[in-house]
């Protein structure tokens, strides 16, 4: 049980987090059966150290290694999926917005993940790919690009070459769609229960009350009725009962880090600030690069769009990539001295409305993320091997433009600095479903706390 | 079935067209499966279009038509059975077609003949950019609002106006613009040269509904109207629907150039002052709950 915790910002006067501090607050005079009641505020962003104990908690320390592996194999696999049904790419950064923020308050399970081996709901509910295809089908409804989750899973399970008609290790517990796969295989004739996984499970045609219902006749009852999911069935009723999970880790927060006047994503927002200070087409296609590249990593919890579309251009103008291999407006440069000005007249907090802080923020991610990823990003595939000017590796400009940013001042972690607070904090625990199916579970965001005061 | 089976029944389907895709293409597959009767079944839709008993909405559903069958046509024409099927004589046909859809003073269906238009240039890849410039633009030149302000009706747009020796699909734009001109001004001389009103109007003379006993064709009743609304609403929800739709090419394994031209670089623009302030108003709300996320004061 946990509750929310602002602990330090003047929030504690919240009365449920009084002597009921694990959150189990009684409700109702009449019962006297305490029931839990959790309120939780929708945080979009944590600092990297949250980030860390938050994966510390629920990644084992031997799969680290693996997750950023699946992570980048799931990014990989939602790229296919939003190449095949045409989604712009918002949709894939907010599904691995919510990817990432899946396993923050969920246990990266991976014994069990292995569709083929095990096929049940338990299994399929922790294979990260149907965690994926889950965020991919809320982050197209969040971007209002809406599909039909039977065609996401159609795209989804061919790219993995998934045969969705096979059955599962499932029971089916509706007795109307074992009623239905009975009277299926009746009229069918042909479907028997060959491609059954288990051939034991069965309809016995005496213990069945909803045979004569449907008009099977005794006769044809001969022919066995699978009540088993096809992996589709199964599939689907995964991914309903994960989004509604995942629909708790996002706290209902739709406005995934934005306001609701705002609906524009990194992407949007940094080509529109690259019109605004007029940066060429060759600057802007290689800021646009470094946001796709970005997409998989865990800055945007960490930060808010614009500001790091602001740090992408800082970083691009710094870096000066002449040398970008593009196919239009090829020869259209500005020269040392205008790029400098432009660089210059960034007014990060009046222009762009971007905290400093969170700018440095993203500005020493961004360089830490190329110094260390450099080899397998998107970018390098559009610059040259070699710098041409410096006659080093490209990763060099990189290393040295960190090292002219070194004392940026970046975000305080004082909350979060030793594990003493850290723990303290029981919203950063791993997330009990079972409070919200017993309970009351009450989200909010963030900005319209205080009007809730009253009643918390 | 013969000839003359096929376009009877053709005729049929043509009148009682409904904008729903689903019908437009039912009937785009039913001209392009007796293609070979293309000779009869091309002048039914010319006969349908130019009978003066049908009525406008029905005119728009049938240009509609035409956009599917031509869209229709050259996919079909992807198998060496087919080629390119009503393409050729359509084409020729758009001035004329146009000035059917648009009879007269009506201009109600001038926006959805625009957006099909559209559609059907891109088929043909003609590049239609200018038009769609000049169609969102006034066009009204310095005699037009002289002869607006001596209260001269605009002059008829007909088949005269169609220049024989340009391509009819450009032909068929030009004649599109001086429709739209011609909405234009009317609507401008309507504006100053009709007595103001303080009284209520009836319904029926504000939108100029036509009467029960009205045979006439260039006036929509109220049902009409209604019906219309309705079908244009739906038309225009499922043409949002693909809006998102971004292309990408097969082979790549990420994003490529050609989609930061397409959907970022070509698409947005500097923002004018009001929309800069609106955008920064918002993104100081934005930083407002940024702000109350981390547990630390951080700005």
């Amino acid at each position: 049980m946990s509750n929310q915790s602002r602990n330090g910002d003047g929030y504690q006067r919240n009365p449920s987090l009084s002597p009921q501090a694990d959150g189990v607050t009684p409700t109702g005079s009449a019962s006297s059966v305490p029931i839990a009641n959790i309120t939780q505020i929708a945080r979009p962003y944590f600092t990297s150290s949250e980030l860390r104990y938050l994966h510390n908690k629920s990644i084992k320390e031997s799969e680290k290694l693996h997750y950023s592996r699946t992570k980048h194999q799931v990014f990989q696999f939602c790229f296919q999926i939003i190449k095949q049904l045409k989604f712009p790419l918002r949709v894939l950064s907010t599904t691995m917005n919510y990817y990432q923020r899946w396993y923050l308050f969920n246990k990266f399970d991976i014994e069990q993940h292995d569709v083929e081996d095990k096929l049940t709901l338990a299994a399929f509910e922790k294979d990260p790919y149907v965690i994926a295809t889950t965020c991919l089908f809320l982050a197209c409804k969040n971007e209002d690009c809406i599909k039909k989750l039977k065609d996401i899973q159609a795209v989804a399970n061919k790219i993995r070459e998934i045969d969705e008609s096979k059955y599962t290790n499932e029971r089916t517990t509706s007795s109307i769609l074992a009623a239905a796969n009975a009277a299926n295989n009746n009229t069918n004739g042909s479907i028997t229960t060959a491609g059954s996984v288990n051939n034991a499970a069965v309809v016995p045609s005496s213990s069945s009350n909803i045979g004569s219902g449907i008009g099977v006749s005794s006769g044809s009852s001969s022919i066995p009725a699978p009540v088993y999911y096809t992996v589709g069935e199964l599939h689907r009723k995964a991914t309903l009962s994960l989004e509604f999970k995942l629909l708790q880790i996002i706290k209902f927060d739709f406005n995934n880090g934005g306001s609701t006047n705002l609906k524009l994503t990194t992407d949007q927002l940094l080509i529109q600030f690259c019109k605004k200070i007029n940066i060429n087409y060759k600057f802007s296609m290689f800021c646009w690069l470094v946001n796709y590249d970005l997409i998989p990593t865990s800055l945007p919890l960490t930060v808010p769009p614009h500001c790091i579309a602001l740090a992408i251009i800082i970083v691009t103008l710094n870096l000066k990539p002449f040398d970008l291999k593009i196919a239009h407006f090829k020869d259209v440069n500005d020269s040392e001295t205008e790029i400098s000005e432009k660089l210059d007249n960034i007014d990060s907090e009046i222009d762009f409305k971007c905290p400093e802080v969170l700018v440095n923020e993203a500005i020493i991610f961004i360089l830490d993320f190329y110094i260390h990823e450099y080899s397998k990003s998107l970018l390098s595939q559009y610059l040259p091997l070699i710098d041409e000017k410096s006659g080093k590796d490209q990763v060099f400009k990189f290393m040295e433009l960190k090292s002219k940013f070194n004392d940026l001042r970046i975000l305080t972690e004082k909350s979060s600095s030793t594990q003493d607070l850290l723990t303290q904090d029981h919203y950063l625990n791993i997330w009990d479903y079972s409070i919200a199916a017993k309970g009351s579970t009450r989200f909010m965001s963030a900005n319209k706390r205080r009007k809730f005061a009253k009643e918390l | 079935m013969d000839s003359f089976e096929a376009a009877t029944q053709f005729s049929q389907i043509l009148r009682n067209l409904t904008p729903s895709l689903q019908t437009l293409t039912k009937a785009a597959h039913f001209a392009l499966k007796n293609s070979e009767s293309e000779d009869y079944l091309f002048p039914t839709i010319i006969e349908v279009i130019s009978d003066n008993s049908i009525e406008l909405n029905t005119k728009s559903n049938l240009f509609q038509f035409i956009e599917v069958l031509i869209n229709e046509s050259f996919y079909f024409s992807k198998q060496s059975k087919y080629n390119h099927p009503y393409v050729q004589n359509l084409k020729q046909s758009l001035p004329s077609i146009i000035l059917q859809v648009l009879p007269n003073v009506n201009n109600s269906n001038i926006y959805n003949v625009y957006k099909s238009l559209i559609k059907i240039s891109k088929q043909f890849k003609i590049n239609s950019k200018e038009y769609i410039h000049q169609f969102n633009v006034s066009l009204l030149n310095d005699d037009d609002l002289k002869n607006i302000d001596d209260n001269i009706p605009f002059p008829q747009i007909g088949i005269s106006e169609i220049n024989k020796s340009l391509d009819p699909l450009l032909s068929a734009w030009d004649i599109l613009i001086q429709k739209k001109r011609q909405s234009e001004y009317e609507r401008l001389r309507l504006l100053n040269h009709t007595e103001f009103e303080s009284e209520d109007v009836a319904e029926d003379l504000m939108f100029s509904i036509k009467e029960k006993s009205d045979k006439s064709t260039t006036l929509l009743s109220k049902k009409q109207i209604l019906w219309r609304m309705e079908e244009d609403r739906e038309s225009h929800k499922r043409s949002k629907e693909g809006l998102w739709m971004v292309n990408r090419s097969k082979e790549d394994n990420s994003v490529g150039e050609e989609e930061f031209l397409n959907m970022y670089w070509n698409k947005y623009d500097v923002l004018n002052h009001e929309e800069d302030k609106a955008l920064l108003d918002s993104l100081g709300e934005l930083n407002k709950i940024v702000a109350a996320s981390y547990k630390d004061s951080q700005f």
